[in-house]
């Protein structure tokens, strides 16, 4: 439970200071009606002003460039201005290997955190770690030992605060992975292009296949014409780029459909359908290596059949 | 070949047991059941075939134990044959070249390759019409049948006529024998030596002991193996023989003749190869894969024939030096372009020793060209084993192949991103060319911990001969499948030979199941043929 604090009356001034900031929903801080309190508040403005110039904005303020715009008494009262906003979320503080970091929140972000509990953040740190990779619930569990029963509302709080969200793994289908809502998840869980609906899309890969072989029959295409002929023609629902084109041209080289020409040494490379090469090797019954080949019924197609062979059986 | 289904049969484990107890259906000798390579198994299948049972079972000794004595082999065999059978059997597989004798050491060893090669004699037939004409045809067939010849035994065989309705004059039969041997197809063989000196034969007198007969009986000697009782000396023949200048020199009447299978396999490796570079290239250089051909021909001329080159290197060629082996047609078509036959002929084997995968031509100089065999051949392979795993487990699995030749070793995970297959896919058809001997798998641990382990996936170094292996299997096994069906078809084979006879034994449901059976006969043929040339093209053509 937070500390109480002694509630005193807001003058008309703060109140709106504070909707302007958006503090409205903060729990008041304690206004303590003394000559201090303006400087207090002087310092305050000069601090937050401080660390929303462009270049502490993003990778904050380190202890120590602190100490040099807020030298001796007044880095010492900033101490519960760091703390005051540290409560309210408006103050993040990180450590590099030397020392101390202060960033700024925005206050929409900042928000967001009102009201939550310390496990409640230390599982959003968690979450946030693992970037776009996402976290699974059995992971969070065992940094943050925090118990199942909490930790599920714990996450069902963030998820409805719009803070984190779950996903889905292509690898896993049946986990749920959480990650920082505006994040997108990365290639190793969505799968790519080639997934829908954590699926893999046969049937899209052939549709574009066939589509390549059909453009490079004509005539020979490079990789950016190839691509550019897939925007043409909207074949994919989803943008490809130049390397998902790659890759596509690279199994169908693999295969034999597609081959590179060869052009001169500053000429892109471009691709075409090669001459059907028939090779001797046209015995397709590998079932014959099988040791009880001899045992099989052999059907073909207009009904002749080789019937299997009888084992023999010693009698008496 | 159509699609065909093969159902399961019903539990493995119970059909392993009957296979186990399988009488006389399936090739089986007290020396057979130890060697479990296929190859072996289906070159002693052929001799068995072609020769007999016993001579199987003496090449199944000498296969198995390697090169031994006479002396050793009867007593080897002491319980199941004599020692004239033995001695038969020896000389069977002598004359036929199947064995070779070496008199310092007594020893007989067998040849593997030479009795692989006997399910090929068809497709040697086969090319000598194509390439000769049809007596030239019948000379070798009994030149095979027989296995070696004297120039008069063999020329008195072929050209009597109780021997076909064809009439074939003497001078046909010679000037095809001539064609033949200036060719290459037909080589002199080296006299056998005596199967069994006097020495030998005074041991086997002498030491009873060892043969446990009494003292007084004496081995029978028997005559090596002579012409049949049909043979005589044609004294036309010889006439003609030695009537002729050129005749006498290149067909001395006393000379043993055999098969060259080389010239074949060369010959045979000619036309493939022709072909691959036709349908490769044939778009970008017209008739390519004749010039290839003319020039591979022209090599074997110089390598089997009497014709001798001079150069030092008997692969390089010029222009000038394949014009005669190009077929005429394509002659023609050079003849009209400006510039001439061997101008337009220079200029295209120039263009075609700039073409790359396959490299064609190596270009030595000007006009100096030679064919890139190994180039050819590699990339033949490489085709032919990417078919092979794609028919035997799917396309994916051709891709995976492909993928692991050209980049090394990978973990499945990347793997699966070249080949754009899920990775849980990737892993199932990785784990079945695992067990199919294509791949290997390598673990690299990066810690003690069996987390930190990653599993590399590379083609296996043995993979080629695995493709081979598993050629030879299937082929034994559809070789065993075919005398299994000859022998339940018989009772229809003999009904439609005796309904052939009267009309009264002609029925319906007779004719319909004989043919039924005559189809699947005719289609584990085809497929037989179709893997003995598999077979041809991975280990009997060289790869220079």
């Amino acid at each position: 439970m937070p500390p109480t604090q002694k509630r005193i009356a807001e003058t008309a001034a703060t109140t709106a200071k504070k909707i302007k900031t958006g503090q409205a929903l903060a729990i008041p801080e304690p206004t303590v009606v003394s000559s201090s309190s303006t400087s207090t508040n002087t310092l305050k403005d000069r601090f937050i002003a401080l660390l929303t110039q462009s270049e502490y904005a993003t990778a904050g303020i380190s202890n120590s460039t602190l100490k040099k715009y807020f030298p001796d008494e007044e880095y010492l009262q900033l101490v519960p201005i760091i703390n005051e906003l540290t409560a309210t979320s408006r103050l993040v503080m990180s450590r590099t290997a030397k020392e101390l970091h202060y960033t700024l929140v925005e206050d929409q972000v900042a928000l967001q955190f009102v009201g939550l509990d310390p496990s409640a953040r230390m599982v959003y740190q968690v979450i946030e770690r693992t970037q776009t990779m996402g976290c699974w619930t059995k992971d969070i569990r065992l940094q943050t030992n925090i118990q199942q029963n909490a930790l599920t509302k714990i996450l069902k709080t963030l998820e409805s605060r719009r803070l984190i969200k779950p996903v889905k793994s292509v690898t896993a289908k049946s986990k749920k992975l959480y990650m920082l809502y505006d994040l997108q998840p990365s290639k190793e869980l969505t799968g790519g292009v080639w997934y829908s609906n954590l699926e893999f899309d046969h049937e899209f890969i052939s549709k574009l296949r066939y589509f390549l072989v059909q453009t490079c029959r004509k005539r020979p295409h490079s990789l950016a014409e190839l691509h550019h002929e897939l925007e043409q023609k909207e074949i994919s629902n989803v943008a490809l780029s130049l390397e998902d084109v790659r890759q596509l041209v690279q199994t169908l080289v693999l295969d034999y459909s597609l081959e590179e020409e060869e052009r001169g040494p500053n000429e892109e490379a471009v691709f075409g359908v090669p001459r059907k090469v028939s090779v001797p090797c046209e015995f397709t019954w590998w079932e014959a290596i099988e040791p009880d080949f001899g045992f099989r019924t052999v059907v073909f197609e207009d009904g002749v059949l080789l019937a299997p062979h009888e084992p023999h059986y010693q009698t008496a | 070949m159509n699609s065909t289904s093969i159902a399961p049969s019903s539990s493995p484990s119970t059909v392993q047991k009957q296979a186990a107890a399988l009488g006389a259906l399936v090739h089986r000798s007290a020396w057979a059941t130890s060697n479990p390579n296929p190859l072996t198994r289906l070159a002693l299948h052929n001799v068995r075939s072609a020769f007999g049972e016993c001579v199987e079972v003496v090449a199944d000794i000498l296969q198995a134990k390697g090169g031994r004595t006479l002396r050793q082999l009867l007593l080897l065999l002491k319980p199941e044959m004599d020692a004239s059978t033995v001695r038969a059997a020896l000389l069977v597989l002598m004359q036929h070249s199947l064995v070779s004798f070496q008199p310092s050491t007594n020893i007989y060893n067998f040849h593997l390759e030479a009795a692989l090669r006997i399910l090929r004699w068809p497709r040697y037939l086969e090319c000598t019409k194509k390439f000769v004409d049809e007596t030239a045809a019948w000379v070798l067939e009994s030149l095979m049948l027989q296995g070696r010849w004297r120039t008069v035994d063999l020329l008195t065989h072929v050209s009597a006529p109780k021997k076909s309705d064809r009439y074939t004059s003497r001078e046909q039969v010679l000037q095809a024998l001539y064609k033949l041997v200036q060719m290459g197809c037909v080589i002199p063989a080296k006299p056998l030596a005596s199967p069994l000196d006097e020495e030998e034969e005074q041991e086997l007198i002498v030491d009873c002991k060892v043969t446990e007969e009494p003292l007084t009986k004496r081995v029978k000697i028997e005559e090596p193996f002579s012409t049949n009782e049909e043979n005589y000396e044609d004294f036309t023949i010889i006439a003609l023989l030695e009537g002729s200048a050129h005749y006498k020199a290149t067909l001395p009447v006393d000379t043993v003749w055999k098969v060259n299978a080389a010239y074949f396999h060369d010959r045979l490796r000619a036309n493939t190869l022709g072909k691959l570079v036709h349908e490769r290239f044939g778009g970008k250089i017209p008739s390519c894969g004749s010039f290839v051909q003319a020039a591979l021909l022209h090599r074997l001329t110089l390598k089997h024939g009497k014709q001798h080159s001079e150069r030092i290197d008997a692969s390089l060629f010029t222009p000038q030096d394949v014009i005669q082996h190009m077929p005429k047609p394509v002659l023609q078509t050079l003849e009209k372009r400006s510039g001439g036959v061997l101008n337009n002929l220079t200029l295209s084997l120039q263009e075609l020793s700039r073409l790359q995968h396959p490299t064609v031509l190596r270009l030595h100089a000007d006009d100096l060209f030679e064919v890139d065999i190994t180039s050819l051949m590699e990339y033949l392979h490489k085709r032919m084993a990417h078919k092979i795993v794609c028919d035997r487990s799917g396309e994916t699995a051709g891709r995976i192949l492909s993928i692991l030749s050209v980049l090394g070793s990978l973990e499945s995970d990347k793997i699966a991103q070249h080949a754009m297959v899920p990775v849980k896919d990737t892993r199932e058809i990785l784990h079945r060319m695992y067990r199919q001997n294509y791949l290997e798998l390598m673990t690299l641990n990066r810690s003690a911990s069996t987390s930190m382990q990653h599993y590399v996936w590379s083609v296996s170094e043995q993979f080629s001969q695995v493709i081979v292996r598993d050629t030879a299997h299937a082929l034994y096994n559809l070789r065993l499948r075919r005398q299994r069906q000859v022998q339940v078809g018989k009772e229809w084979i003999e009904r439609a030979q005796r309904a052939a006879v009267t009309e009264e034994n002609d029925h319906e449901t007779d004719r319909v199941n004989y043919q039924k059976f005559c189809v699947g006969l005719e289609r584990l043929d085809h497929a037989v043929l179709q893997l003995d040339e598999m077979l041809m093209v991975l280990r009997d053509f060289q790869l220079r």
